[in-house]
């Protein structure tokens, strides 16, 4: 039932450079269901994959892979899934009255991440809850310098991908920036949108993918806008089911 | 018999819980809030509550969570800069042993002979989670004996002002009410692995009122204002994921002149609610309202250990307050029984002008 989603992402297929995912989460809505979808991708693929988290737990993302047929905890535990808690690493920091810098943040980053990078070929990187970060008190320019770093590492590692998941709040809000900010960085931008109508059980919400990287590839070339694929997601137990619009 | 033994059962084991999705929840008190949020509180996760405007609702559902926390049994941890904490908990109800008025009135089995038809359609029912078995009602007018009280294990931490020269934050009351939660949490018990298992209630009144925001507007820029309440709150949410605790917060949020810091804090909470009481508004006396107290407002439902978050079954909710029950209920309007003076031919005011009438219009008052 995910494999609609890493269609639509382009995961399944395989690219000669990096490619970099950015997720908008917009309205309140929760993405976490991609970062489960790809990861099960991953475990059955057997693909090496470093998750920093700043949202949710390890403990969720399993759970969430228990019924999706796949075991994250295992695959953590054999090393080709390294889970990293961000939000962890900082809190513990603030308790102990200390307060990380962005530039040690990032080189507990990228330390790990060379460090797989050495023990598996290609290494993919989602990055969940960045938008998390300025509740930490970093600021802008901090968070943009460790998603540009983040990024310029994956572009000089071949053959892998970055997925970033940023929360909207609000249009007036910093987070906002982030994500428009991620956006021009991207290959392909996800918007997943919960219904401004409410909530409803037939579907969960919109999701809007938008391939900004075609427009330097020869065949779009001559298209001036190019064309983002609309859809209606319904989120089950074992995945996702992406709905034209219309056709629920 | 079969060697086979289900794993999850040994996690039900905490009094007071049910299993959903492998997690345990807990009862909030109120049977019908547990119902709209998806059964209960999940352990570990945050639940937010905005303030009604005199916050003393708000109230009403914190004397409810802590009060079902003495029931079961669980520890609590009660918290707030605004008020003595050994106050409130001098006011938690009592529970309800007599069962309430609605389960008297059984569903008759007799057959219906004029309105047949409608014999097989299910009681329509407003009120959410009245034949629920999880949770207990509470009777306000009723306190808990000092005694049980005193049975409890209750930590109170009053929170002052101190002038330290903090790093990670500007306001200490913060930092101070995070370290002592995370003592509270060293206990073995609060250790999701652990055998002997037990849950920590913990309780923040009125955070982010005026008392705590004094010292964030200190500083010379605007910028700076809320960022320690919500750094506080995702500290929280971290500390308390992989515990037995589970957070209940109050937030003043009609104080926030800045509407993006609630908006942000909704991204760190698990579970979120508004309360819209109708005390001193122009809906106290609106007829349309005039069954309910005021509007429940769910603003954020998440799916822990799952994909699904919980869809309720409407999202127009009103809420009553009676002696023995907080009701939650779908908001409708009030049958129409007295009979309308509206009608056309009552009104003298419409008899047309030709037969001696006179317009609307003409008349001054």
């Amino acid at each position: 039932m995910t494999s609609d989603l890493l269609t639509s992402l382009q995961l399944d297929k395989t690219f000669d450079s990096s490619r970099i995912i950015v997720v908008k989460e917009l309205n309140g809505c929760d993405s976490s269901f991609i970062t489960s979808c790809v990861l099960g991708h991953c475990v059955k693929n057997k693909n090496a994959v470093f998750v920093i988290s700043a949202h949710h737990s390890l403990q969720h993302y399993h759970n969430v892979g228990l019924k999706m047929n796949y075991n994250l905890q295992k695959s953590v535990d054999s090393g080709i899934i390294n889970f990293y808690d961000v939000g962890e690493v900082i809190t513990n920091s603030i308790l102990d009255n200390k307060c990380l810098t962005s530039q040690e943040i990032w080189l507990k980053i990228k330390e790990i991440l060379l460090e797989m990078h050495k023990k598996f070929n290609s290494v993919n990187v989602i990055f969940d809850g960045v938008s998390h970060l300025f509740d930490l008190q970093l600021n802008i320019r901090q968070v943009n310098e460790i998603c540009k770093e983040l990024i310029d590492l994956i572009r000089s590692l071949s053959n892998s991908y970055l997925i970033l998941q940023c929360n909207v709040a609000c249009d007036d809000d910093i987070t906002y920036v982030l994500a428009n900010l991620l956006s021009h960085k991207a290959n392909t931008l996800a918007e997943v949108e919960s219904l401004s109508s409410g909530l409803s059980a037939d579907v969960s919400g919109h999701l809007n993918i938008k391939y900004l990287s075609n427009k330097y590839e020869n065949e779009h070339r001559y298209i001036f806008e190019p064309r983002s694929a609309q859809y209606l997601f319904k989120l089950f137990d074992r995945g996702v089911k992406l709905l034209a619009p219309g056709t629920v | 018999m079969t060697s086979f033994h289900k794993k999850s059962l040994s996690l039900s084991s905490i009094n007071g819980t049910k299993l959903k999705n492998n997690l345990p929840y807990i009862s909030s008190g109120i049977p019908s809030l547990d119902f709209i949020i998806g059964g209960g509180l999940p352990v570990g996760g945050i639940f937010l509550v905005e303030e009604d405007v005199l916050g003393s609702y708000s109230r009403v559902l914190t004397k409810y969570f802590l009060a079902e926390g003495v029931v079961c049994k669980h520890d609590l941890f009660i918290a707030s800069a605004d008020e003595n904490t050994e106050e409130i908990v001098k006011e938690l109800p009592q529970v309800c042993t007599v069962p309430s008025d609605e389960k008297v009135n059984e569903l008759s089995s007799s057959e219906m002979k004029i309105a047949w038809r409608y014999e097989g359609l299910g009681q329509v029912e407003s009120s959410f989670g009245s034949n629920a078995n999880f949770g207990h009602n509470f009777d306000l007018s009723r306190h808990i004996g000092i005694d049980t009280i005193n049975n409890c294990n209750i930590t109170h931490c009053r929170l002052e002002q101190n002038e330290n020269n903090l790093n990670s934050f500007k306001n200490d009351l913060y930092y101070t009410l995070l370290i002592k939660i995370k003592e509270g949490l060293i206990k073995e018990e609060y250790n999701i692995n652990s055998k002997n298992k037990n849950i920590l209630r913990v309780c923040i009144q009125s955070l982010g009122s005026p008392v705590w925001m004094a010292m964030d507007c200190d500083h010379d820029t605007n910028i700076t204002y809320g960022q320690d309440l919500l750094k506080f709150v995702y500290c929280l949410r971290v500390l308390l994921r992989s515990t037995n605790a589970v957070g209940f917060i109050t937030v003043p949020s009609h104080l926030f002149d800045d509407d993006r810091i609630m908006k942000r804090l909704l991204y760190s909470v698990d579970n979120a609610v508004r309360i819209e009481s109708f005390a001193g508004s122009s809906k106290e006396t609106n007829p349309v309202y005039n069954e309910y107290h005021g509007l429940f407002h769910i603003t954020k439902l998440s799916a822990v250990h799952s994909l699904v978050p919980f869809i309720p079954p409407s999202l127009d909710l009103a809420f009553k307050l009676r002696r023995k029950k907080f009701v939650i209920e779908k908001l409708h309007l009030p049958p129409e029984l007295q009979e309308s003076s509206e009608r056309e031919q009552d009104d003298i005011t419409a008899i047309p002008k030709t037969c001696g009438g006179f317009k609307k219009k003409d008349i001054d008052f």
